[in-house]
């Protein structure tokens, strides 16, 4: 029992250095839907609207995505206590990581423990090396360490899944499921078909237990509609409280499907009857296709392994979600949870399975932050594995030679996750995380009371966000001076195009731009040319460069350019 | 055009063969055949489009071990688009119909769990295959998938005798038929969309 709990002190320690290490420097800059969480909490906590002066709302507008609440929210008293800054925006996500590391050691205790069915006890430790697994997970450190959604979301969901599973012997548990599902479904849309299918899964596997328990499952159950009520009278008032830029993203918008059906139509037009093409080029069937394509996508080898998401900032370049050992371990566990499945069992692979569902329905798979909920079945299932392979040495000396085998793979995996997150993303690609934006805000701060006006380029992301959020700049005057354009464009998003002495441009193209002198230009990258000259109104205009922003390896991050008149 | 058929002949031989060799039976080998002749794979190779010279010119993108394991297992090649880079006479599909996705697991499954010999020997057969494939994508490009290809045809072909014994027993549970009956109605819909897709291929290719 001794060796139980030192074990979980040790990994529980494990779990908190490695989320709290320089959370405030890595992931290397803020990222831009960081940075608006950080300030429409600051918002909240200042005049109790988000930036657009919205009270309370259920959904924040934000760039135009509208962004669930539940993040902003707890981001108000780590803000209150440390300030605006990096750290206190990621606090609530590294400390919910902390937290599902614990809630994995105690679903993995509900499921596996004292189980000697399949193993001898002196191996009995899936618990332990359940969260040692979640403590070490690439996946798992990348949400947690960024104040992503999904990191609050999954310790949400799983404390939910956690005490249903509780909630089968004690009452007062699936009470406390329901606040933690609903919490979730507050935090990230993905969560609102996850928790939905979930919870539908758990009724029907243990729906003999449920039906013992009816009165308390269906006070539970009203308890979770209640506090839900708010989110659906707010649908009401506004559909996109509901599905926030679900729509923009969806497979449904995406034009390839409607390109290949029209190919077909076209091709077949003049050779076959119109029913007969359509009937074999329909949408029903090519939509249920590459739903399951892009569901299929999470459980490859390229997704876990090699390459990870495809998109950035989700990506971590060199390496995919999971290490290399884990495939081994995972589908001894597969094997072995389908041949002795309990109900519990049953229910795990429910939740691992569900997981995708929701990022299937997206064009941009496989999505590592909309499939998250997968790394709770995927880890605690190779622990399981883990602890199968441990089983087949009933020899002590072997079984020491197994764990060394186990603990090398897993230690040079981890190091290399380590040199890739802490030097190859930064070095190599800073952009990712938006870096290069807090120094801008600093230098122009430093300079703009010699120019009327600052310009700046908004060609990687809506750099208004970095100077409200590191100029601390207030609500009430951003509300008051702001100019925004509404309209959503292609990708969802609004514009903000101006407050108080700063515009922003975009699409960014210095040609185009209006030049004056007293104005101070800033680039990204390199999207104003070092040396150009004009000649306007037979005056000829001439760019200076009054500074450089550069990454970590060098290159230009931005200028910093004023016009003059030669 | 000769060679090509022998070599479906002699495929088909081998794995039918397998397959009596797994069942026991000889009906088996029936279904097996039809199988066959509604596989992307085998048709691909009936058709000759892409020929042999142009799968074996078509490597994984990155000569490492690991990037073959990922190129060679993706669900995408094997059962939603193919080779993106070749153009085939059977259209966008894979090496299999996606509806052949849940016998090949089922079957898989089969021969997991199965204490008989030749079960065991079919795992042993894919995963040999699966490995060779692996190391000699490297020279064999796209053309090494042959390896492991019929293997996972006979699995499929188990995988759909197990599904139709467990539909034909009384006790199996409404929804579970159910599943069944949709997965053969899509295994139908999808082989007729194949036959399709492989008269407009050929219209477009000459």
């Amino acid at each position: 029992m001794k060796m139980h709990k030192l074990l979980f002190l040790i990994i529980l320690t494990l779990a908190i250095f490695l989320r709290f290490y320089k959370l405030n420097s890595f992931p290397i800059g803020l990222y831009s839907d960081e940075t608006a969480y950080g300030y429409n909490a600051y918002s909240l906590l200042k005049t109790g609207s988000d930036e657009f002066g919205e009270k309370w709302p259920l959904t924040l507008k934000s760039f135009g995505d509208y962004k669930p609440p539940m993040s902003a929210w707890l981001t108000i008293p780590s803000v209150r206590v440390f300030g605006l800054n990096e750290f206190s925006v990621r606090l609530p996500s590294a400390l919910a990581g902390v937290i599902t590391a614990i809630i994995i050691y105690l679903i993995a205790i509900e499921i596996f423990a004292n189980n000697t069915k399949f193993f001898p006890k002196r191996i009995n430790y899936i618990p332990e090396i359940a969260m040692a697994m979640i403590a070490i997970s690439p996946w798992h450190l990348l949400f947690t360490r960024s104040s992503m959604l999904v990191g609050i979301e999954i310790m949400f969901t799983s404390a939910g899944f956690l005490f249903f599973l509780k909630g089968l012997k004690k009452d007062y548990f699936l009470y406390l499921g329901s606040l933690a599902f609903i919490s979730a479904i507050y935090t990230y849309y993905g969560a609102r078909i996850t928790v939905t299918l979930l919870v539908l899964a758990l009724i029907l596997i243990f729906k003999k237990e449920l039906w013992e328990k009816r009165k308390s499952f269906i006070a539970a159950f009203l308890l979770g509609f209640v506090m839900i009520s708010p989110l659906l009278f707010s649908v009401y008032k506004n559909p996109l409280t509901l599905t926030g830029r679900a729509s923009t993203v969806s497979i449904f918008y995406d034009p390839d499907i409607k390109l290949k059906l029209w190919q077909a139509h076209t091709l077949e037009g003049s050779k076959y009857p119109v029913l007969l093409s359509r009937f074999f080029n329909n949408k029903p069937y090519l939509y249920s296709k590459d739903f399951l394509r892009r569901y299929l996508q999470h459980f490859s080898y390229d997704f876990s392994v090699l390459k990870g998401d495809s998109q950035t900032p989700f990506n971590l370049q060199k390496m995919g979600v999971a290490y290399l050992p884990d495939i081994i371990f995972f589908l001894v566990a597969l094997y072995f949870s389908l041949k002795y499945r309990t109900k519990k069992i049953v229910a795990l692979g429910a939740y691992l399975f569900i997981s995708p569902i929701a990022a299937s329905f997206t064009f941009i798979t496989p999505a590592a932050n909309r499939s998250f909920n997968m790394v709770v079945g995927w880890t605690i299932l190779i622990s399981f594995g883990i602890a199968i392979f441990l089983s087949a040495f009933r020899k002590t000396k072997t079984l020491i030679f197994a764990l060394l085998i186990i603990f090398t793979s897993y230690f040079i995996s981890f190091i290399y996750f380590l040199y890739v997150y802490y030097s190859v993303i930064p070095y190599e690609y800073p952009n990712q995380w938006h870096y290069g934006r807090k120094q801008i805000v600093a230098r122009v701060s430093a300079l703009e009371d010699q120019y009327q006006n600052v310009v700046i380029s908004d060609s990687l992301g809506p750099s208004y966000i970095w100077f409200l959020f590191y100029k601390k700049y207030d609500p009430i005057k951003y509300r008051q001076s702001s100019i925004i354009d509404n309209t959503l464009d292609e990708f969802g998003f609004i514009n903000v195009k101006a407050f108080d002495k700063y515009k922003f441009v975009k699409p960014f193209k210095w040609e185009k731009v209006d030049k004056n002198p007293g104005t101070l230009y800033v680039s990204f990258e390199d999207d104003i040319p070092d040396n150009w000259a004009g000649i306007t109104s037979g005056k000829t205009y001439a760019t200076r460069i009054v500074d450089k922003i550069y990454y970590p390896n060098g290159k230009i991050a931005s200028k910093l350019v004023e016009i003059e008149v030669k | 055009m000769i060679s090509r058929l022998l070599i479906v002949t002699i495929l088909a031989f081998i794995t039918g063969m397998i397959v009596k060799y797994t069942t026991k039976k000889f009906s088996p080998i029936l279904i097996h055949l039809i199988f066959l002749l509604i596989t992307p794979w085998f048709l691909t190779i009936i058709l000759g489009r892409p020929t042999l010279l142009e799968l074996l010119e078509t490597r994984p993108p990155r000569s490492i071990i690991s990037a073959n394991i990922a190129f060679m297992t993706s669900t995408d090649l094997m059962f939603f688009r193919g080779e993106p880079r070749l153009i085939y006479a059977v259209g966008e599909h894979g090496y299999f119909l996606p509806s052949f996705l849940p016998l090949i697991i089922f079957g898989l499954w089969l021969s997991i769990k199965s204490k008989m010999r030749p079960a065991k020997k079919l795992l042993i057969l894919l995963v040999s295959g699966l490995i060779l494939s692996f190391v000699l994508s490297r020279w064999f490009g796209l053309l090494s998938v042959v390896l492991f290809l019929p293997t996972l045809s006979v699995l499929a072909t188990l995988g759909f005798l197990e599904l139709i014994s467990i539909f034909k027993d009384k006790s199996t549970l409404l929804f579970l038929k159910a599943v069944i009956f949709v997965n053969i109605c899509l295994i139908l819909y999808e082989s007729i969309r194949l036959f399709h897709t492989i008269q407009v291929q050929h219209k477009l290719l000459n």
